[in-house]
């Protein structure tokens, strides 16, 4: 038993010599970017951050990255810039950035080139240019609410609805609650929610609603882009942290899209101001 | 020796009065057999009582020294009291029906024939010593594992048991048949000791100089046991001198202690015991080797145990621990955390025999108590106090055919956390929690090797709504040459210790209870073993085992750096065989010990479907190591004794990441000259990665020198002998590695008086 005890020491030893161990494996993805093509942009940039073996914090020196876009229709090229920025937490990170403007409706490719000829693209189609349309309202006793159509648009972000009155301007932020047609898209504006909302804010401030009068209601969104539609519909954070998830960049990470703001803007008709206890008339 | 005969006549109605009882024409035969140098009670002595036909009645003395023979038809025995090492204590008895014989016996050392019967004893007790996942664990098992010190430690030899796997030498955490640190229970005379493990993993809380024995259930323990669900540490101090006083004094680059016993009072009733260790790894073993331990513990320990009266037994025990230290090395990425903790517990005890009643009653109360603290790199500090109040009583009735067991307690505890915030979706709180319940444990004895022993545990959680009933079963069965054992049980964890398993070297732990409404982690055990004496002197041991874990709490995969903030529930399943084969000739004892094990979990985050095509994914935890192999050797040669241990474990999984990028939430217009994001890890799947392999080689001679007035023991010792880089973890966060200490040469000094 001795022998056999001297055995197992002695190939144990032999099988277990190595002690070194390689902590990241190589996916060959070179980079992670994040941005939009912007359509009414004089100027493009996207953030890009390398794929690293280490964790260490970004330090205030260049990439190195060679980045082109392309625009495939017509095949014309932009050659990206880097920049170092820092950031308000004294953070470093790098943007490349390049001077043109993006075109409704076409699609670019972005290639991310490494030194070792490592590459990470993501090609984006800039929406078409879209026509809002108002839609009829819904009305009832205390309630109100208009859809507008974003004809040919694909998707919409960051919807907001302004309200310019006579007692100062109101803005809301809407979430991303939008009906998908195949014609483009529907927001709908929740015009006697925000009418309390607005009653309220004047209540405490001791105004009085009959004074209120109602100019011009103005809705923004930015127009994106078909892929630019977080899983579920939300963006969570601790979703999209996920690596993989909302992703478009091949041989990479992170996700680019594209879109433009644009704005519509009316006045309601008096019954929809009616409908939502709006005051109408002459002040 | 001496013996000392107390007779009473049983009353029949209360003999009568339990059922079983009804053997008011038999007699029984009971009491303490001590030591008669010490006055300490010895465990596994062999009593016999024979009747003229030659007919054999006997049993062996528990851990008190307790024994009993019942069921004894009126008539003249021969009396037979033996124990290896002590000269055998004969007599003769009158049994008169009705009547129960309280015998106390004194033993005596008888030297001339200790060296041979030692090894005979050992050859008897060793397989003896291990049913079912249970291991009686003696300060001689613990003295032959090389080590820095001359006692050994119950650290150092569990973590050179097959199915324990130990990560890393600093930290203290040890990992029982797959089962997690916090999901252990620590005894000490019945008090819970949540940290029984040093910050320098080769040393318990409990010094090796009051330890009398410890019973290490690595699974399918019985109903006394209740609130963890892997497996029991179950020690117990030993008495102190009541003939005389003793001391002693050891010193090593690691650590220096002393104990002193002796009587309390003229009348040998009493006795004192109390051991203190004081770690010098700081001063010491680090200036050997130019290389920084910044670790620092000691421990505190005293006992006081006497006789009330012929039927009475009492103790007093208290404990108090204290660790700090940075686990891991400053790599130049930043300090390790700072963690200290705290153990303190105190607790009474108290043995009754009634007269009248074949029966054994055990009353305990204790106060234990834990603190936990986590001082980070920014300074920010996390704390976790624990405080629980236990009683409990235990009664072992005594019949002809069965000893039944069954016992009632009640806890009350109190969980108070500073955690700077949510940890693990645990709120700093301050919380109580009752307890209460019973168990029943017959236990039938059919002969020496075979028993079937079931049990039921009904544990109470009032404050909670919430009671559970675990059902256990234990057995052995012996055939000829062949012992076959078997267990299976119930088990659920109620209390959780909270940390962060992603990362190795946390061992910050906050305990609290189940939040109302979740499930709580619950396992099933079965174990199915064989033991049977080989050729040369070698025994083999052989046992398999299965745990399957429910509503494990399991720290969220997410690709955020350092610690996770939520936790998710898992469930877990762990296979292993345990193989042992031992080698005991008169002057050489060595083993091989080879541990098969695999851990796996299973956990369903939503978040992961897509990264991983699924939303649940299963993965081998940290403490997964499949291969271990433990190969020690002993021999006297010249006078000396020379052992050496080499130990083998294969790499244990780590999370190998893929790379490491940033994210900025792409949720509209998102200015990227102006949103600074946030770090990522782009992780694989969970411990995708093995580390190397661990092997480390000790060695250690030691030599004994009798004087006058005191035995001095020296040893030499070699840990880590060729200097393995042996990793300790590999925080994937920042690729920090660290190491596990390198070979460091130690002499150890002991006197005895």
């Amino acid at each position: 038993m001795v022998r056999l005890g001297m055995a197992i020491i002695l190939s144990g030893v032999l099988l277990g010599c190595t002690d070194s161990v390689d902590p990241v494996i190589d996916s060959g993805r070179a980079y992670t970017l994040y941005g939009f093509l912007d359509a009414h942009a004089d100027t493009q940039a996207v953030r890009v951050f390398a794929i690293e073996g280490t964790l260490d914090l970004i330090r205030p020196a260049p990439l190195g990255a060679e980045a082109i876009s392309t625009e495939l229709e017509s095949g014309t090229q932009h050659q990206w810039q880097e920049t170092i920025v820092e950031f308000t937490n004294g953070r470093f990170g790098h943007v490349y950035w390049a001077t043109f403007r993006s075109a409704y409706g076409k699609t670019y490719r972005l290639e991310m080139t490494r030194s070792d000829d490592v590459q990470s693209s993501v090609e984006v189609t800039v929406p078409p240019v879209v026509d809002p349309i108002l839609l009829d309202p819904s009305l009832g006793i205390g309630y109100a609410i208009i859809p507008v159509l974003w004809q040919h648009a694909p998707r919409v972000h960051d919807i907001r609805v302004s309200y310019e009155t006579n007692m100062g301007t109101y803005d809301f932020e809407y979430p991303l609650d939008q009906e998908v047609r195949s014609d483009g898209v529907v927001v709908v504006i929740r015009f006697s929610r925000d009418a309390r909302e607005i009653f309220r804010d004047l209540h405490r401030a001791r105004r009085p609603v009959a004074d209120l009068r109602l100019h011009e209601v103005r809705l923004t969104v930015l127009i994106s882009s078909s892929a630019w539609v977080p899983p579920n519909g939300i963006y969570d954070p601790d979703l999209l942290i996920e690596p993989g998830v909302f992703s478009n960049v091949v041989n990479g990470f992170g996700f680019v899209g594209a879109g433009y703001d644009t704005l519509m803007a009316f006045d309601p008709a008096d019954s929809v101001k009616i409908a939502a206890g709006i005051p109408v008339g002459d002040n | 020796m001496r013996k000392a005969v107390y007779v009473r006549r049983a009353a029949l109605v209360l003999l009568c009065a339990f059922p079983g009882l009804a053997f008011a024409q038999r007699a029984m035969v009971r009491g303490f057999v001590t030591e008669i140098a010490t006055g300490e009670y010895l465990y596994g002595v062999n009593v016999a009582i024979i009747d003229a036909d030659g007919s054999v009645y006997g049993g062996a003395t528990n851990s008190d020294g307790f024994y009993v023979i019942s069921g004894l038809r009126p008539g003249r025995y021969r009396f037979q009291v033996s124990f290896v090492g002590y000269a055998t204590h004969s007599d003769s008895l009158t049994l008169a029906a009705g009547t129960i014989y309280d015998v106390d016996i004194a033993l005596e050392t008888e030297l001339h024939q200790l060296d041979a019967l030692i090894v005979e004893g050992e050859e008897e007790g060793s397989v003896a010593d291990l049913v079912a996942g249970m291991e009686r664990i003696e300060p001689a098992d613990m003295d032959r594992i090389p080590g820095p010190d001359v006692s050994g430690d119950l650290a150092a030899y569990l973590s050179v048991m097959p199915g324990v796997v130990v990560i890393g030498d600093q930290g203290g955490q040890f990992y029982v048949r797959g089962g997690e640190p916090t999901q252990n229970l620590a005894l000490l005379d019945g008090m819970v000791v949540y940290q029984p493990f040093h910050i320098l993993s080769y040393y318990s809380s409990f010094a090796p100089d009051m330890l009398r024995s410890v019973d290490l259930h690595a699974g399918g323990f019985d109903a006394r046991f209740g609130g963890r669900i892997s497996s029991v540490i179950d020690a117990w101090s030993r008495n102190g001198n009541n003939r005389r006083y003793a001391a002693s004094t050891q010193g090593s680059p690691f650590v220096v202690g002393a104990h002193m016993e002796g009587p309390v009072g003229t009348g040998q009733n009493f006795s004192f015991l109390a051991s203190v260790r004081q770690s010098v790894l700081e001063q010491g073993a680090s200036q050997f080797i130019a290389h920084d331990i910044p670790l620092a513990f000691n421990d505190i320990f005293a006992k006081v145990q006497g006789k009330t009266h012929r039927h009475g037994r009492i103790s007093f025990s208290a404990l108090t621990t204290s660790d700090r230290g940075r686990i891991g090395e400053d790599t130049g990425r930043g300090r390790p955390d700072q963690i200290r903790w705290t153990n303190d517990a105190v607790g009474a005890r108290y043995l009754f025999l009634p007269g009248y009643l074949p029966i054994l009653a055990e009353f305990m109360v204790s106060v234990s108590r834990h603190t936990n603290e986590l001082q980070d790199q920014d300074e920010s500090v996390r704390k976790s106090r624990t405080g629980r109040l236990n009683l409990e009583a235990n009664i072992t009735h005594y019949t002809p055919f069965t000893n039944i067991r069954w016992g009632l307690f009640a806890r009350s505890l109190a969980f108070t956390s500073d955690l700077g915030g949510l940890f693990q979706r645990f709120e700093s709180t301050k919380e109580y929690v009752t307890e209460a319940g019973f168990y029943l444990a017959p236990h039938f004895q059919r002969n020496e090797r075979t028993f079937l022993a079931p049990s039921l545990r009904v544990h109470n959680f009032p404050s909670k709504g919430a009671a559970y009933l675990e059902p256990r079963l234990r057995g052995q069965l012996g055939l000829g040459p062949h012992t076959f054992t078997g267990a299976a049980g119930l088990f659920h964890q109620e209390i959780v210790g909270i940390n962060d398993r992603r990362d190795a070297a946390s061992v910050f732990t906050a305990w609290a209870a189940t939040p109302t409404g979740q499930g709580v982690p619950q396992a099933l055990h079965l174990i199915a073993g064989y033991q049977r004496a080989l050729p040369w002197g070698v025994e083999m041991v052989a046992e398999a085992y299965y745990k399957g874990i429910k509503n494990l709490y399991l720290a969220e995969w997410t690709p955020r750096p350092r610690l996770s903030t939520t936790l998710q529930q898992g469930r877990g399943r762990v296979y292993g065989l345990d193989l042992r084969l031992d080698l005991r000739t008169p002057r050489l004892y060595g083993y091989i010990n080879y541990g098969l094990s695999t851990v796996r979990y299973t956990a369903t985050q939503p978040e992961l479907a897509t990264w991983f095509g699924s939303a649940t994914y299963s993965f081998r935890p940290a403490h997964d190591r499949r291969h271990q192999v433990s190969t020690l050797i002993t021999a006297d040669v010249a006078g000396m004794t020379a052992s050496v241990l080499w130990q083998f474990g294969s790499g244990r999984p780590f999370s190998r990441a893929l790379g490491y990028d940033g994210f900025l939430l792409m949720d509209g217009r998102v200015n990227v000259f102006e949103e600074p994001g946030e770090r990522r890890v782009i992780y694989e799947r969970p411990f995708n990665g093995v580390l190397p392999p661990y092997h480390r080689l000790d060695m250690s001679l030691e030599r004994s020198f009798s004087m006058e007035f005191a035995e001095v023991v020296v040893q030499l010792s070699v840990i880590n002998a060729y200097n393995r880089a042996n990793i300790f973890y590999l925080d994937i966060f920042t690729l920090q590695r660290a190491d596990q200490l390198p070979l460091i040469p130690s002499l150890g000094l002991k006197a005895s008086m």
